[in-house]
């Protein structure tokens, strides 16, 4: 009887470690298993699973950029990019128009650090690697309440660049290459 | 007449030193098709890696596909058609092989950029622009397309490398050069 009891007890255990290592597995790979997808319809989120573990940890550190982002947490921010980063705001390049907006790294900081955006949630990315060089694409909604109604709630459509520069992974570019497309709520927005 | 002298040459050496860093001059084509709005680092970088796409471009043109080789890398990516910018699929990605089988075969006989601007990281350069292309034996509304891209480099040993292509509007197809120039 004892015997019984202890190997239930051992086989529970096992399952519960499992699934634990399976879940913790998908947050690290992917940004839609990490942050839940907002419910979208033209372009369904497609979990991404990264094929390495730099490419985890490109996607690791873009997800903690979105955060420190809404804590307004600049000085994380100015420890993840290059003194020369880049942020293209609106797609207006993309037919060789001006974008909405250019800034560099002391102008995004402000924002943080002014606490600009409540949220900014990304979904359906994906990493292209290139040795010490990775690109990723995908979207992120962003609610900055300040903008007023109408345009509180966006999403963008994105290419960032980062680079490996001694050992740690830097973020170096954003270009929207899509929007931003902008709503009264994260609803009207999250099939954008 | 001397200082004449050497003021004229100093403009000379200025001036041709901003048409060297200036995009649509550098990448030898129709500039005017949208004013550049980017400041162009001033740098020999930027200057060279301005100049690239368009080397690249002729090399896969004349079909030089060992240059090509030689400046990209084996994990190298080209993804054409803007479907990825919505969260669709793209038209097609190319690896670097599938892409030299391109430039072996001549699969595209003109390939003319413009309106290309950089975007310099230190040892990671981003250029953002425009060609117009031609692929012989296309269908005749289809010979013809406007492409506008982001492109990855990377300096490697020294070289620029070119790592990646997306193409973020287009492709835009037409007849012939005239339709597809406003594109």
């Amino acid at each position: 009887m004892r015997t019984r009891f202890l190997a239930v007890v051992i086989v529970t255990l096992a399952g519960v470690v499992a699934a634990q290592s399976l879940s913790s597995r998908s947050i690290f790979a992917s940004h839609s298993a990490a942050a839940p997808a907002p419910v979208s319809t033209a372009a369904p989120a497609e979990p991404y699973f990264a094929e390495s573990e730099a490419a985890s940890d490109v996607l690791e550190l873009e997800r903690n950029i979105g955060a420190a982002i809404v804590r307004g947490d600049a000085a994380y921010f100015d420890s993840v990019t290059s003194s020369d980063f880049v942020m293209v705001h609106g797609d207006g390049w993309t037919t060789g128009g001006k974008p909405a907006l250019v800034d560099d790294k002391a102008s995004f900081m402000k924002r943080i650090a002014s606490h600009s955006y409540a949220a900014h949630d990304y979904d359906s990315v994906n990493v292209e690697m290139h040795g010490d060089v990775a690109i990723t694409y995908g979207r992120y909604v962003g609610n900055i309440p300040s903008s007023g109604p109408g345009r509180a709630w966006f999403s963008v459509w994105y290419e960032k660049v980062y680079a490996k520069r001694a050992g740690r992974w830097l973020y170096l570019s954003h270009r929207t290459v899509n929007g931003a497309h902008y709503g009264l709520d994260r609803e009207s927005v999250s099939h954008r | 007449m001397r200082i004449r002298h050497v003021v004229a040459f100093a403009v000379v050496t200025v001036l041709s030193g901003q048409l060297r860093i200036s995009p649509g001059v550098v990448s030898g084509q129709r500039g005017g098709a949208a004013p550049p709005h980017a400041s162009s680092s001033p740098s020999a970088d930027a200057a060279e890696v301005l100049g690239l796409d368009q080397k690249i471009a002729s090399a896969v043109v004349r079909g030089d596909t060992a240059f090509v080789d030689s400046v990209t890398p084996s994990d190298f990516v080209m993804v054409h058609g803007d479907g990825w910018t919505n969260g669709g699929k793209p038209l097609l990605t190319d690896t670097k092989e599938s892409m030299l089988g391109r430039v072996t075969s001549k699969y595209y006989d003109v390939i003319d950029f413009d309106s290309v601007k950089v975007e310099m990281h230190g040892d990671v350069a981003i250029t953002y622009g425009r060609y117009l292309a031609h692929v012989p034996g296309s269908a005749a509304d289809r010979a013809w397309f406007a492409v506008w891209f982001e492109r990855v480099y990377a300096k490697r040993d020294g070289r620029w490398i070119y790592l990646s292509h997306r193409t973020v509007h287009g492709p835009t197809f037409g007849s012939d050069r005239q339709s597809v120039s406003d594109k």
